[in-house]
């Protein structure tokens, strides 16, 4: 049998990073879909939907800016981009496991008590999904801001636009408009299967309470 | 053989080109060249019929509006019409009456346009009734002479008329509001209101200024008939002997009864709309069958099959087609040639005798009946012209009707077809001002597959179908007097040699003839050789001719779209 | 002049009315107009004829130079209101070209076809053009047709048609062309152009040839009174109903037009005004790069025919029938490894 130890996982700082994320999120969702008049939303009925996106979305960039920070300067060990390629291969075994096909990767968490550190933090596929809320965050924010700053925004507009051609219409706006949109569903998309994985990896709690029940590993 | 050409015709909407061979009829006064047979060329295509494909359906309420900036309305309700068929919907009352008063409106801009700024001043010349010429002094010639006084108003009225159409449509030409399953503009207090107001100076120039107008054109109209018959040695009475047509009378009708919108959906029917459908033949009615519509190509710049129903035909330009004169195609109903226009509409409604009350809305004054008897069993230029005056004011005292019946009706939701059917086939049959208009409208895939509009203009101006029989302004124009070598101001003169008409009051101190002072008005503007044609080494006055054709009020955009 | 001077030549530009009339008032010599009509529907006709302050009357009557009874903008040729037919009204160009220089203008209105498909006393609409060009002094493009093609450009475009200032470059006539656009013109617009020209202001165009004074705004933007609608999120989403017009296609987001503020038929309504939406006819590239009418502006239609939306509710369900499947499976070989652990 495994041996359990109770780790303090992510500090203060990081979970009201986080929940603050997932609120500004919720919010601009919303009152982005009201904007966009899908499904017949309306929270705000009759305040000014745009005024009360835009500021959440400075906010909601203005987290991520720490987010991004706290990730680079503390746990770079465990999200830097050169753990990408670790990621796909894990990703790679553990579908065709999943298939049947090749055995399961055991999970490589795991805690050192004797040294205080980690051996294996996350689920490497993590890496992945950290990078990706990462990549939709920046494109929602240069979305957004080109639709709302359309002079500065100029080049982005004709670029746009060319790209447009291929989808039926040359105008900018309407291309940005429609990335925009999408990102919402990727943004849906990446927090459903997220959400779904912190439940499986039971990692649920920590994020809440700040600590978990880690097994004890040593490195080898 | 003298061929004369008129190209291109002016004052109407569009290229239209009118090519008239000639013959002579000798007579005890002499000789006379008269014309024999005739070709109208329309001289524009645009190709509504190709692009539509593939669009939109509800598009094309909007786009075919653009075939013809005079008429855009009807064009829009046609389509709209052939939507919702298409779509198996129909508009709530409030909408159709919403229609009617904005259709209204638009109807009384047409006709007076036409009676006064298309076709007026030919009637107040040959007719000498100096209201209806030009203002060609300004408005010193206004007050002091009554030069132009009701072509100047005309102008006020026609835009006030559509101020109404603006009022529901949101701009007029090409409004916006038109949408299959209703009206886009509700009818509230403000524009019920304001609709009312306009309509009331509407009114009054329709039932009183008009009337007087025509009347006074009905008068000349005879004791022009006994100079030319005197002058020539001919029987001839007049305009209801000018443009002498088939007899045959086609309309769809318009106007739908908002409280029975079924008899409006069978065309065959529409017995309460204002003005019915009917194929008026041989001097009696006789009852509208749709699919008795064919369209002939053998002398239009198209290749294809002809002789096929809208549904089925096809629109497949050739300019080089050889023996083809006009991008106008021949409809022909059972067969036949018919005239549309409002006097189609008139006979197929009321009859060869019309009665129309004139009681003003608001004072109740009543200005006594408008009466008139169809002159020419075929139809003439006079019938055309009073019957376009008739159906004026009866749409006119109808908007009020329609006005105090929409001020008790709450506004329905409209239909909106996110999910309307991908496939489905439609047309939309109306009368048009210039007559019986239809569009032919078949859905695939959610998108249009065949578009066919067959055009009131298209009829009148049709050239010769396939057995060769010529279209109904074609067979207008035969024995029409040419004047050869007399000018507009030697015509004048010889049938009112009187010289009474004083210039003082515009600083010009002679009294003259009616002929001369036309001359001296046109020739600061360099028209002394108005109307005049050169063939054969001679000129020929084709100011009769043109009356005829103008008599059908042509629109070549609409002919030939 | 006086008037213009004191207003200044923008402000000027900006306005109508009895001021108009009494500037123009002041110019005390015809101006020669040849008015040629292409393939066009007479629209733009009309529309000039609903001119208010001054009105088409106005113009023909009150306007006048001196005492001679003429008017100061006099149409030598003018197919839809002229008294001559025929051989006169061919002769009637031939006096506008005789007129004094600096005087003439040329306004068009309708699209340039193809050989063929519009001719006019036997001769081809673009000969005409190519024939009275070169005597024009100012040439105004008035309506969507002659300004860019308008509807009968329509894709396939069956008869070839281009507006004005394409085909001048395509013949090689090197002449500006003031464009005035909407489907039909703008009877202000015109006469306001008009009126500039005739004193001698300068009419600053845009890209498109257009005057800067009428078409420099977005209307979505600069001036739409249902803009508030939009920001709060208010649509309405029935042609006809209360509310921003975007869900229902409004183009005013693409189009730079006056139509909101202008408004038409004497300054009384417009497209949106009446529940429907802006159909963007001011703008080249109408109507084809604005269908269908009633749809959004910012769906990105293609991608076989779904827009973001449909993709992404697409992509959520997949992702919750995957989150599903896995998650049954999971669930599943938990209780298969539980009933081993317990043998
Ligand atoms: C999770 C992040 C976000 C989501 C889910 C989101 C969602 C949406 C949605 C659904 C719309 C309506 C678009 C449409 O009608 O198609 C919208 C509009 C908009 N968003 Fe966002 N958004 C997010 C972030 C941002 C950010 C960070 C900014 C800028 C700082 C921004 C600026 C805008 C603007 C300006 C619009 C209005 C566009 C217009 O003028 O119509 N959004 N957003
Ligand atoms: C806009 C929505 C969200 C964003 C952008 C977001 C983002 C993130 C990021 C970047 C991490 C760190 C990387 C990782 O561990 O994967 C994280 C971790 C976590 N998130 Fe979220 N998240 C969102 C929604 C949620 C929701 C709705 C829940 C819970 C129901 C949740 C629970 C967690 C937990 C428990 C962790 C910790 C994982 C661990 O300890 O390994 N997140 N989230
Ligand atoms: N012919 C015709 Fe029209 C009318 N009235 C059409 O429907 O004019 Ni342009
Ligand atoms: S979408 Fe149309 S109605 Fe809505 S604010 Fe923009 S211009 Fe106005
Ligand atoms: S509102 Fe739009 S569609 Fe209507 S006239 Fe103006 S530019 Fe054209
Ligand atoms: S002529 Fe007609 S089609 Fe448009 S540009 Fe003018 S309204
Ligand atoms: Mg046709």
């Amino acid at each position: 049998m495994a041996e359990y130890v109770e780790v303090y996982r992510h500090s203060i700082f990081y979970r009201i990073c986080h929940w603050s994320i997932v609120i500004t999120g919720f919010i601009l969702a919303f009152t982005g879909m009201q904007m966009g008049g899908l499904y017949g939303i309306r929270i705000l009925p009759n305040g000014g939907v745009l005024a009360v996106h835009l500021a959440v979305g400075m906010i909601f960039g203005g987290l991520w800016f720490l987010m991004f920070y706290y990730i680079v300067v503390k746990e770079w060990k465990w999200f830097g981009l050169q753990r990408i390629p670790y990621a796909i291969k894990f990703l790679i075994a553990e579908s065709l496991a999943w298939l049947g096909i090749g055995p399961h990767i055991e999970d490589p968490r795991g805690y050192d008590p004797e040294k205080g550190e980690y051996v294996e933090k996350i689920i490497p596929t993590e890496v992945m999904v950290w990078w990706i809320y990462f990549a939709l965050a920046m494109l929602m924010g240069i979305t957004g801001l080109a639709m709302y700053f359309r002079a500065q925004f100029a080049p982005l507009y004709s670029i746009a636009g060319a790209i447009g051609q291929f989808f039926g219409t040359s105008n900018g706006y309407a291309v940005i408009r429609a990335v925009h949109r999408l990102g919402m569903y990727l943004f849906a998309m990446v927090m459903f299967m997220h959400v779904y994985a912190v439940i499986i990896f039971q990692v649920l709690g920590s994020m809440i309470t700040g600590k978990r029940m880690e097994r004890v590993k040593t490195k080898s | 053989m003298t061929t004369v050409v008129v190209d291109p015709i002016t004052r109407i909407e569009g290229h239209l080109r009118v090519e008239m061979d000639l013959k002579e009829i000798k007579t005890s006064k002499g000789t006379f060249s008269v014309v024999e047979t005739a070709r109208c060329c329309g001289e524009l295509f645009r190709g509504f019929e190709i692009f539509l494909k593939g669009r939109d359906p509800r598009d094309a309420v909007l786009l075919t509006q653009r075939i013809c900036g005079v008429c855009p309305a009807p064009h829009g309700e046609a389509s709209c019409e052939a939507v919702e068929r298409a779509y198996g919907i129909v508009p709530p009352p409030v909408s159709i009456l919403s229609r009617n008063i904005m259709h209204g409106a638009y109807y009384i801009y047409d006709h007076v346009i036409h009676t006064y700024i298309l076709m007026g001043p030919e009637l107040g010349i040959i007719c000498k009734y100096p209201p209806m010429v030009p203002p060609a002094l300004g408005k010193e010639g206004i007050a002091k002479l009554g030069l132009g006084k009701s072509y100047a108003k005309a102008i006020e009225i026609q835009r006030l008329a559509n101020q109404i159409v603006a009022l529901w449509g949101g701009k007029f030409p090409h409004f916006a509001s038109q949408y299959p399953g209703g009206l886009t503009a509700h009818p509230t207090p403000a524009r019920v209101a304001d609709t009312f107001a306009r309509m009331v100076k509407i009114w009054e120039f329709v039932a009183i200024d008009m009337v007087r107008d025509i009347n006074a054109i009905i008068n000349a109209s005879s004791k022009l008939g006994e100079k030319i018959s005197s002058i020539l040695d001919v029987d001839f009475k007049g305009l209801e002997s000018l443009g002498v047509s088939t007899g045959n009378f086609l309309s769809y009708g318009v106007f739908p009864d908002y409280e029975d919108y079924d008899d409006w959906l069978d065309p065959s029917k529409r017995k309460k709309a204002l003005f019915r459908s009917g194929a008026w033949s041989n001097g009696s009615f006789k009852t509208f069958d749709e699919e008795k519509v064919r369209e002939y190509i053998k002398y239009s710049w198209y290749s294809g099959e002809s002789g096929l129903t809208p549904f089925k035909e096809t629109t497949i330009p050739d300019r080089n087609k050889s023996g083809a004169y006009s991008w106008i195609k021949a409809p022909r109903y059972n067969g036949m040639v018919y005239e549309v226009g409002p006097l189609a509409r008139m006979i197929n409604t009321f009859g060869t005798k019309w009665r129309v009350k004139r009681v003003h809305p608001v004072t109740g004054e009543d200005y006594g009946d408008f009466v008139y008897e169809m002159r020419n069993p075929n139809g003439s230029v006079l019938d055309r012209i009073v019957a376009r005056v008739a159906c004026t004011i009866i749409i006119a005292n109808k908007m009020f009707e329609w006005l105090e019946a929409i001020k008790d009706m709450e506004n329905e939701k409209i239909i909106n077809f996110k999910n309307y059917p991908s496939s489905g086939e439609g047309y939309g049959l109306w009368d048009a001002p210039r007559g019986a208009l239809g569009h032919w409208l078949i859905v695939k895939n959610g998108v249009i597959d065949h578009y066919q509009c067959v055009v009131p203009s298209t009829w009148n101006f049709s050239p010769r179908d396939d057995s060769g029989k010529p279209g109904a302004v074609e067979q207008s124009l035969v024995n029409t007097w040419l004047p050869k070598n007399m000018s507009v101001k030697d015509v004048c003169n010889a049938l009112y040699p009187e010289k009474d008409v004083n210039l003082s009051p515009v600083g010009i101190n002679a009294t003259v003839s009616w002929g001369d002072a036309l001359a001296a008005a046109l020739k600061p503007l360099g028209l002394e050789k108005l109307n005049l044609e050169p063939a054969g080494g001679a000129e020929y006055n084709t100011t009769l001719a043109l009356m005829a054709v103008r008599s059908f009020d042509p629109c070549i955009a609409c002919a030939v779209h | 002049m006086k008037t213009v001077a004191v207003m200044g030549a923008a402000a000027f530009l900006d306005t109508y009315g009895v001021e108009l009339a009494k500037a123009i008032n002041e110019v005390k010599d015809y101006w020669h107009i040849c008015w040629l009509n292409g393939a066009a529907c007479t629209g733009c006709t009309i529309s000039f004829a609903q001119s208010v302050n001054p009105g088409l009357l106005e113009i023909f009557t009150s306007i006048l130079v001196g005492n001679s009874g003429l008017p100061i903008v006099l149409p030598d040729y003018m197919e839809t209101l002229q008294p001559a037919s025929g051989t006169l009204a061919e002769e009637l160009i031939n006096r506008w070209k005789k007129g004094s220089k600096g005087r003439r203008i040329l306004i068009v209105e309708g699209a340039v076809p193809k050989k063929g498909f519009c001719q006019i006393h036997g001769k081809d609409f673009y000969e005409h053009l190519q024939d009275v060009a070169p005597y024009a002094d100012h040439v105004i493009a008035f309506g969507a047709c002659a300004c860019f093609g308008g509807v009968p450009s329509a894709k396939p475009n069956p008869t070839g048609v281009r507006g004005v200032q394409e085909f001048f470059k395509e013949a090689g006539i090197n002449k500006q062309v003031i464009n005035i656009p909407c489907c039909p013109g703008n009877p202000d617009h015109l006469v306001i152009t008009l009126s500039a020209v005739m004193l001698g202001e300068k009419i600053e165009l845009d890209k498109y040839n257009r005057p800067k004074v009428f078409f420099g705004k977005l209307m979505h933007d600069d001036l739409c009174p249902y803009r508030p609608y939009y920001d709060r999120g208010i649509f309405a989403e029935k042609p006809g109903e209360e509310g921003c017009r975007y869900k229902i296609g409004c183009k005013g987001p693409m189009t730079h037009t006056d139509c909101a503020l202008r408004k038409w038929n004497g300054h009384l309504s417009y497209c949106v005004e009446v529940g429907a939406p802006c159909i963007g006819c001011a703008e080249p590239g109408f109507p084809d790069n604005f269908e269908p009418f009633y749809k959004p502006v910012a769906e990105l239609p293609a991608v076989l025919g779904f827009g973001p939306e449909k993709i992404g509710e697409g992509i959520l369900a997949a992702t919750a029938a995957g989150i599903a499947i896995h998650g049954i499976r999971h669930v599943m070989s938990k209780k298969s490894e539980d009933r081993e652990k317990k043998r």
